[in-house]
């Protein structure tokens, strides 16, 4: 049986069909080339978002200042060096859309859930290599577009990213609800064809295309958390297109789907009849689930590297597995939440508060559960744990208060203020984030076959994690004094005055925080062509995507594809001579760290397994 | 404690909430970063040493799954009683609340008083023109009486029903005071009723604040200015109020009248167009200031 | 930069399960579509007290009973392909095309009778829009239902293996035989939400 020794490469030199620069590199249709291509995307628009959060940072730091630097990059959006109100709400708007949708969607998931989904379920390819093609283009398309519309007369799309109606609606309530709207609707059902694209195919792989021995209960955690990320967004982004094209006949043709009652100055304008408060809904009922949908793929992401750094099985293999799955299902009927104070029937808020508070408790299980895994353990720390660890730690901090906000009495005075900004941003974006850059780290030797400096690494990991508590946890504490969130300037209301300090902290550690990111920019790009060449298995991983060359092949294993003989967690295993037992590892190879509870109910085995015991360790058959 | 006092009688039952919340999270949260960090110190790498093989213990996360869960339950509970309470008011027609109608606009709030009969009347966005800017209308009884006003003021411990209301987009009538937040929505009317329970002089002096005032903001995303939409509150002893409110003018005006057929009351002409004249600068005058302050 | 140094020998080998089973997925994301628009009018009219409140024209009665003709014609391709029968299965699939061209035509005699008799896609009354969404979307599946069906059919006459050729027919059956039971459900939804 094949082994990690799959190494034994046998070159058949016939069957070589020749790729062109374009087939390799642009249009390929190899799963771990599209995983670059969305990482390298991800990464951009990252930069671009980060950018952009700098700038409307800098107008709340230094509201009456001017910047004449701002004049010459921005041009009439900034006219006298100060950013205007109009474009402070399109920065907003764009820096959370691009954050949310292009960077933790496309690029988290699109980035590892392609790389990964093959290479750990044993598969040559994704189920429709074309489509997966496709997916990143038409990922790429809507980030052209959405970035194309900081270059029209009107500016982009300003109505913030969840883009209500009748501000997103009507032209005249705010420019940027002229064309660039238009253009992130468009951009928008680009993105969602990408993700359904993509979700589909990752999903098909995972139930039809595993290798022999790689039942459901042999499969990394990474793998179970893309494959109900996919499920999720294949259940929930078809409503927000549904709501999308009700949103652009709205503004285009002039149906009154969401609009009615409005007058603007004294015009009176046709539409009747229509809800705004539907928008909502129908934006909800997508916005939760894709809150999970960025935070799940994070959180495979960390419970395998926590594993593996921490030389240990996960904790609670199963509970981890019925989390996700509690999750994946509550995710879909908590979009409530969102509304508490939108005058919706008190009834269904309650309903909603009850849905809310139960999710909180899968949540819950899995912060426990990565605790109990670092205890004893052996912990090394690679770039990649360090990460992990950061994000657990932000996804407790930013977790515990959605707990208030998803009491619908508290969140009537959090509701739209600081709060939300803090709870969101480290529960989603940091927490997120930080999975996402463990990610990296960890799979960069599989990406590109070689390893990124570490000294940089921990540079980056600690500016970063420091700075990113410095900038959103102060948050909280404006928002628990009444301050609303996308406020231009803190100049006009009073009680806000005090807060002008805090704001000059926060914005100077995003600064911070922003060129630590530099370092990790260098580090990739450099560490591509010359970093240190990596292993084939550079943290003694037990995972199947370790077994493949480090060379990229296409189709993945040069000979056949390798079978699956137990889990992915034998870390450690007593009895064993090395600490980590690889999955293709069948058990007749590990006589002396076999336990019975490994062969699931299978009598023959356990009887060999007895009688081997009986000859070498009889203590060990009286467990 | 890190709120600021809560002014309104909902806003206690609200805060002790908030305080169980926050002192059950700050336990949590303190809890597992001391354990993850000295986890990682006390387990950092050492050769000489093998992980404990530990795959699983399913009394010990049976365990967090119901502590969490019995935990949250118990703040349900409370939340959705409290909820009620809030939005469940029971009518009680001895003692009706005070009723206001609050407006929202591009980038300003409408205040009206329903006036003598208690009742704010109808309106309808279609009625709206220059001098109507509410779309009040008129042909109800009901309207004639209501009074405009330029700031909100409210007499304590008196209930204060607000009908919530929105002219174009969307906009959140948020006053952190009293805690209450509620969206003003187009075409669809919102409710929120609550009582005050503490003056703007006593905030004076328990904050030792001599500027302090109450604050209405503009808490939803609406454009430009959404920034800067505010509104002074006042919450005043019952004499002051009724004080206040026999000085504020009625939305009723001469030109009005006549939009609406009404008879117009005989006055000498020069007068009528006086008023009228203040009354129809006035919305742009009030939008300077708020646009200043 | 990493580079290739060989390529695997087995051409990846053709599997049709996991893509047809994308299709249906894809099936499964466009009911949820769907079921979006659907609840949205259930919402409206529940909450307005009213729906479309129209008889709807008869053309689009013509029109279920021709797509679900054409679904009939497209099992009886299958069929024929199955007994490996090529000239009638490529007839048969002419047909569906042709009754599925039929069927969009009707599509349009159905809005323009609407549009005649007043109740115009800009509408005070969302749920009227909405009986134009609904089946202006269902008619944007028909569109890629008959670029399958024409792609199943191209493949038979370019005569390529067997199984390929199944496969092809099996993605038009599902999809085609999805968008039919989805109009009907939806042309049902719309009678019963009058
Ligand atoms: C522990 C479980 C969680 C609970 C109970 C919870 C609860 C809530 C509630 C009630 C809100 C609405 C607050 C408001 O607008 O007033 C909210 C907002 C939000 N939450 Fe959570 N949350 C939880 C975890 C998460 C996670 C894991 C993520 C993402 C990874 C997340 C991302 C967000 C985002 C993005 C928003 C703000 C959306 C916006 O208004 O722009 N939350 N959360
Ligand atoms: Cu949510
Ligand atoms: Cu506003």
């Amino acid at each position: 049986m094949s082994t990690i020794s799959t190494h034994d490469t046998h070159h058949d030199d016939h069957g070589h069909h020749h790729e062109t620069f374009l087939t390799k590199y642009v249009f390929s249709q190899d799963h771990k080339m599209i995983a670059k291509q969305f990482l390298i995307t991800g990464i951009i628009m990252a930069v671009i978002a980060m950018i952009l959060s700098i700038l409307f940072r800098i107008q709340l730091a230094w509201p009456d200042q001017n910047f004449p630097l701002l004049e010459q990059l921005l041009g009439k959006w900034a006219e006298g060096g100060r950013i205007k109100p109009d474009f402070y709400l399109a920065l907003v708007t764009i820096h959370g859309t691009i954050m949310v949708f292009f960077v933790l969607t496309a690029g988290l998931s699109g980035t590892f859930s392609n790389l990964l989904i093959p290479l750990q379920v044993g598969a040559r390819d994704m189920a429709s290599p074309f489509l997966n093609m496709l997916s990143y283009w038409f990922f790429f398309a809507a980030c052209v577009i959405m970035m194309s519309s900081f270059f029209i007369q009107t500016g982009p799309a300003s109505a913030g990213w969840t883009v209500y109606p009748p501000l997103s609606a009507v032209p005249k309530a705010i420019p940027g609800s002229g064309l660039g709207m238009t253009l992130w609707l468009i951009s928008m059902i680009l993105f969602v064809a990408s993700s359904l694209m993509g979700g589909i195919n990752y999903v098909s792989t995972i139930l039809n295309m595993r290798t022999k021995g790689m039942d459901f209960w042999k499969m990394p955690l990474t793998i179970w958390a893309f494959f109900l990320t996919a499920v999720l967004g294949i259940l929930s982004f078809p409503v927000l297109v549904a709501g999308v094209v009700l949103l652009i006949f709205d503004r285009s043709v002039g149906t009154s789907f969401y609009l009615s009652d409005m007058v603007f100055g004294t015009q009176i304008m046709p539409n009747e009849g229509g809800s705004p408060i539907l928008w909502q809904h129908l934006f909800w009922f997508l916005g939760h689930p894709e809150v999970y949908i960025v935070i799940m793929p994070a959180m495979g992401l960390s419970s395998e590297i926590i594993a593996v750094n921490s030389r240990k099985p996960i904790f609670g293999y199963h509970a981890m597995v019925y989390s996700l799955i509690g999750i994946t299902v509550l995710s879909l009927i908590v979009w409530g939440h969102h509304m508490f104070v939108t005058g919706m029937n008190p009834f269904l808020g309650g309903v909603f508060m009850i849905t809310t508070l139960i999710i909180a408790v899968p949540s819950a299980v899995k912060t426990f559960n990565w605790l109990a895994t670092l205890w004893k353990g052996n912990i090394r720390f690679t770039p990649g744990m360090l990460f992990a660890i950061g994000m657990v730690s932000f996804f407790i901090s930013g977790g515990l208060t959605g707990i208030w906000l998803g009491n619908a009495t508290l969140d009537i005075n959090l509701h739209d203020t600081y709060f939300v900004v803090a709870h969101f941003h480290l529960v989603m974006g940091s927490a997120a984030i930080f999975g996402m850059l463990a990610g990296v780290y960890h799979w960069f030797p599989k990406m590109f076959g070689r390893l990124m400096d570490s000294k940089l690494a921990y540079l980056h990991f600690w500016v970063t994690f420091v700075c990113t508590y410095l900038v959103f946890f102060p948050l909280h504490f404006l928002g628990l004094d009444g301050v609303p969130r996308r406020y231009y300037a803190f100049t006009e209301f009073e009680f806000m005055h005090k807060w002008m300090t805090v704001n000059k902290l926060v914005t100077w550690s995003a600064i911070v925080a922003g060129l630590a990111q530099v370092a990790f920019l260098f580090n990739f790009f450099y560490s591509i062509f010359r970093g240190k060449r990596a292993p084939q298995n550079p943290w003694e991983s037990n995972t199947l995507e370790w077994t493949t060359p480090v060379e990229r092949i296409h189709g993945n294993w040069p000979g056949e594809i390798p079978t699956v003989h137990r889990w992915p967690y034998d870390y450690s295993k007593p009895g064993a001579e090395s600490d980590f037992i690889p999955q293709t590892v069948p058990f007749s190879e590990t006589m002396s760290s076999n336990l019975f509870h490994d062969f699931e109910g299978n009598a023959e085995a356990e009887q060999i397994q007895r009688e081997w015991n009986a000859k070498n360790d009889p203590s060990k058959n009286n467990e | 404690m890190i709120l600021p006092e809560a002014a309104s009688e909902h806003g206690k039952k609200i805060d002790q909430m908030f305080e169980i919340t926050l002192i059950l999270t700050s336990i949590v949260f303190i809890a597992t970063h001391i354990v993850l960090f000295i986890f990682t110190y006390i387990y950092r790498y050492n050769k000489a040493r093998k992980a404990y093989y530990y795959p699983h213990n399913n009394m010990i996360e049976r365990i967090w799954t119901i502590v969490p869960a019995l935990v949250l339950t118990v703040l349900v509970l409370m939340g959705f009683l409290t909820w009620r309470s809030i939005f469940h008011k029971v009518e009680d027609p001895n003692n009706k609340p005070l009723s206001v109608e609050v407006t929202s606009s591009q980038f300003q709030w409408d205040i009206r008083y329903p006036g003598k009969d208690g009742i704010v009347g109808k309106k309808n966005y279609k009625l709206v023109t220059s001098t109507n800017n509410l779309g009040i209308d008129f042909s109800d009884r009901n309207s004639q009486d209501d009074l405009v006003a330029d700031e909100i003021v409210l007499p304590v411990n008196k209930a204060v029903r607000f009908t919530l209301g929105s002219k174009d987009v969307i906009h959140s009538f948020y006053m952190p005071h009293f805690r209450i937040q509620l969206n003003t929505v187009p075409g669809m009317p919102t409710y929120f009723e609550f009582t005050p329970t503490i003056t703007t002089d006593e905030m004076k002096a328990k904050t030792g604040d001599p500027n302090f005032h109450y604050v209405l903001l503009c808490s939803k995303i609406c454009g430009t200015n959404h920034f800067n939409m505010q509104k002074v509150v006042r919450i005043v002893s019952e004499k002051e109020y009724e004080e206040w409110l026999t000085n504020q003018k009625p939305y009723l005006t001469d030109d009005l009248r006549k939009a609406f057929n009404l008879p117009v009351p005989v006055t000498e002409p020069a007068k009528a167009a006086d008023t009228t004249a203040t009354a129809s600068v006035k919305p742009s005058i009030e939008n300077q200031l708020a646009l200043k302050k | 930069m990493v580079h290739t140094i060989q390529q695997n020998n087995a051409p990846l080998e053709f599997n049709a399960k996991p893509r047809k089973f994308a299709m249906w997925l894809f099936v499964v994301s466009s009911i949820i579509m769907f079921g979006g628009f659907t609840s949205y009018y259930l919402v409206f009219s529940a909450a307005k007290g009213k729906g479309h409140g129209l008889v709807l024209p008869d053309a689009f009665m013509y029109s279920t009973a021709v797509l679900v003709l054409s679904s009939v014609f497209l099992f009886l391709a299958a069929r024929a392909l199955r007994s490996k029968q090529l000239k009638q299965q490529q007839l048969f699939l002419w047909i569906t095309v042709i009754l599925g061209i039929a069927f969009a035509y009707l599509q349009f005699q159905a809005w323009t009778s609407l549009y005649m008799s007043g109740a115009v896609l800009i509408n005070n009354n969302a749920a009227i829009s909405m009986i134009y969404l609904l089946s202006g979307m269902h008619l944007l599946h028909i569109v890629a239902g008959l670029a399958f069906v024409v792609s199943a059919l191209i493949s038979s006459y370019r005569n390529v293996e067997h199984a390929k050729l199944v496969y092809r027919q099996d993605i038009a059956s599902i999809f085609w035989h999805f968008i039919d039971i989805l109009w009907i459900y939806l042309y049902v939804f719309l009678l019963l939400n009058s």
